[in-house]
């Protein structure tokens, strides 16, 4: 897809009611998502930083964390710096979990390949899920963090060694 | 904020950027949470990392400070929904006298004198006829402003739409809000601010006046407790403030600014809904912990204090330590601070994060601290702050102390001829 074409879906998307679209053909991947006029707040991660690693964000009601429902969009969060190269550090304040549900597997073990995209954890804040996804690909040589545990801004999670 | 908690025996949580991580609070806190990158907007200004982190650590009340988001009402209504006590005003407070244009509404309605201005305007064609119904010089100021920015001196008619558009482009970057309105702009001025406390229920108390005319680029650089004039004039100030405050049912710490002119006469100007970077002039001739009282009213325990007990003693005079280069146009230089050495012995105060061997980051102010000198007369308390200076000693970075000398060793200064264009008219 080349930009005009990017830019006629964004005009079509914006003349109709479609607030969200998400397209995936090999590893080109686009997701659109239209702002709704909610508050500075809600939107925040969208503003903070620029970043080289698009997170999911997974919008739902208040509450329980439940698979059912969920709507997906990109947003923008940065990766914080300071880490070591194939470290994974916390982009946001919140609670670490390594699995999408209580009862379920977790994402990712140690000893896992993954590959650029690949989610390997789940950090809620304010009761939003947001999706944490490896910016390449590699093996999984460490978690530093356990499940619920709270973490900070620029916390290590993974650390995440190349393919030999 | 954290002595004022730890001597009310309350334990805190300091929220740190990644510059920060070093940073004084951050050492002495009893927990500390890294809550985003340098960069203000991912961290002080970022709502939902400071949220998370409140509510991760326990936190039952968030303390603003000042700047960042400390007049940001959106903030301090969100603390309010997490069940977080915000440690300032409601949130409809700021949001009725944050805004600098309704905030004029208001002290009209509440009584008090303000000076000719408009109301908030978006195209450049209003803002011509606005302009020419106040009369020039006109003053552009941001809606959402503070801290001397997104404003600007018009002087003529042709001159006005290019500072127009500056205003309101320093105002969105500082402040998200490139609101502008305009006052006609009084010279020769004093600016005289009132601190005032209320309980929120309507109760109102003031603790008397400061004079923070020593300004560059409206930044105070100076400032002192309390004001030279008539005791009417300075009466009647603390009076009209003590009513606005009164009509919103005001709650915390808050400071009403006035523009007094070589008549005694007075304009309100606009009120801050936090407590403010020079507090400790105020505390320094009442003797009285406003940040305390802060702490004391957010838990409920009203004021604990009456307007008869407050009684000023002396005068105090704050200068407001920077690391910037007064040969190079005072541009900040941030630095490694090698070696430090603060003034001691009677009637001086030092408020500063800064330590040997810390480095100053370069995302912030340049403020590295305040030094305040209490004396029983102004003279004695002049003779004070520049012994005070004297022995002062910060290596590794230029300060703006041997500014702050002049200034005080300045016949004008000295003998309290001070008005807001004192730096360009006897600094030369």
């Amino acid at each position: 897809m080349e930009i005009k074409d990017i830019k006629r879906l964004l005009d079509a998307i914006s003349n109709s009611d479609v607030s969200e679209f998400s397209y995936e053909k090999g590893d080109f991947r686009v997701a659109i998502k239209r702002q709704t006029g909610q508050s500075n707040y809600e939107n925040g991660s969208q503003t903070i930083l620029s970043a080289p690693t698009p997170v999911h964000e997974i919008t739902q009601s208040p509450a329980v964390r439940d698979q059912d429902g969920l709507t997906s969009s990109v947003d923008e969060v940065g990766v914080p710096g300071g880490g070591l190269v194939n470290e994974v550090t916390a982009p946001i304040v919140g609670t670490f979990y390594l699995s999408p549900a209580p009862e379920a597997p977790p994402y990712v073990k140690v000893g896992d390949q993954v590959e650029e995209g690949t989610v390997l954890c789940i950090i809620e804040a304010m009761k939003l899920m947001n999706e944490i996804e490896a910016e390449s690909a590699g093996i999984i040589a460490e978690i530093f963090v356990q499940n619920e545990e709270p973490v900070e801004y620029g916390q290590p999670l993974f650390r995440i060694d190349p393919v030999h | 904020m954290l002595r004022a908690a730890k001597e009310l025996g309350v334990q805190v949580v300091v929220a740190y950027s990644q510059a920060d991580e070093n940073s004084l609070p951050a050492l002495l806190a009893d927990e500390s949470i890294c809550i985003g990158p340098a960069p203000a907007k991912g961290s002080y200004m970022n709502i939902r990392n400071l949220l998370s982190a409140a509510i991760l650590t326990g936190t039952e009340a968030v303390h603003p400070g000042y700047g960042f988001l400390s007049e940001n009402s959106e903030f301090a209504q969100k603390c309010e929904e997490h069940n977080l006590i915000f440690i300032g005003p409601r949130p409809q407070n700021i949001s009725q006298i944050g805004d600098k244009a309704s905030a004029r509404a208001i002290a009209v309605e509440a009584g008090v004198p303000v000076t000719p201005g408009s109301s908030p305007f978006s195209r450049i064609e209003d803002a011509h006829d606005m302009a020419n119904a106040i009369g020039y010089p006109i003053m552009l100021k941001a809606s959402a402003g503070g801290g001397g920015r997104g404003m600007r001196i018009v002087r003529t008619p042709d001159q006005l739409q290019v500072n127009i558009q500056n205003a309101q482009e320093e105002a969105r970057i500082s402040f998200g809000n490139s609101e502008i309105y305009m006052e006609r702009f009084l010279e020769n001025l004093k600016h005289v601010e009132i601190q005032i406390f209320g309980d929120g229920k309507g109760e109102v108390l003031h603790f008397y006046d400061r004079d923070c005319s020593i300004q560059r680029r409206y930044q105070k650089i100076i400032e002192e407790a309390p004001s030279i004039g008539s005791q009417e004039v300075r009466e009647a100030m603390a009076q009209a403030a003590v009513r606005l405050a009164k009509h919103i049912k005001y709650r915390g710490a808050g400071t009403c600014e006035f523009l007094v002119d070589g008549n005694g006469r007075f304009y309100f100007s606009e009120m801050n809904t936090r407590i403010q970077v020079e507090h400790p002039v105020t505390e320094m001739i009442t003797g009285f912990d406003l940040v305390q009282e802060q702490f004391r009213v957010a838990a409920g325990l009203g004021l604990s204090i009456s307007q008869k007990n407050i009684n000023p003693v002396g005068h105090a005079i704050e200068v407001r330590i920077n690391a910037e280069d007064p040969s190079k146009s005072f541009r900040p230089c941030p630095g490694k601070i090698t070696d430090l050495h603060w003034p001691g012995g009677p009637g001086i105060r030092v408020d500063s994060h800064a330590y040997a061997g810390y480095s100053i980051p370069p995302n912030y102010d340049s403020l590295i601290a305040k030094v305040i000198a209490w004396a029983p007369t102004r003279g004695q308390a002049i003779a004070r702050m520049r012994r005070a200076l004297k022995e002062t000693v910060i290596e590794g970075v230029e300060t703006s102390i041997p500014f702050h000398l002049k200034v005080i060793d300045n016949e004008y200064f000295q003998r309290g001829e001070i008005n807001t264009d004192f730096i360009e008219r006897r600094m030369g």
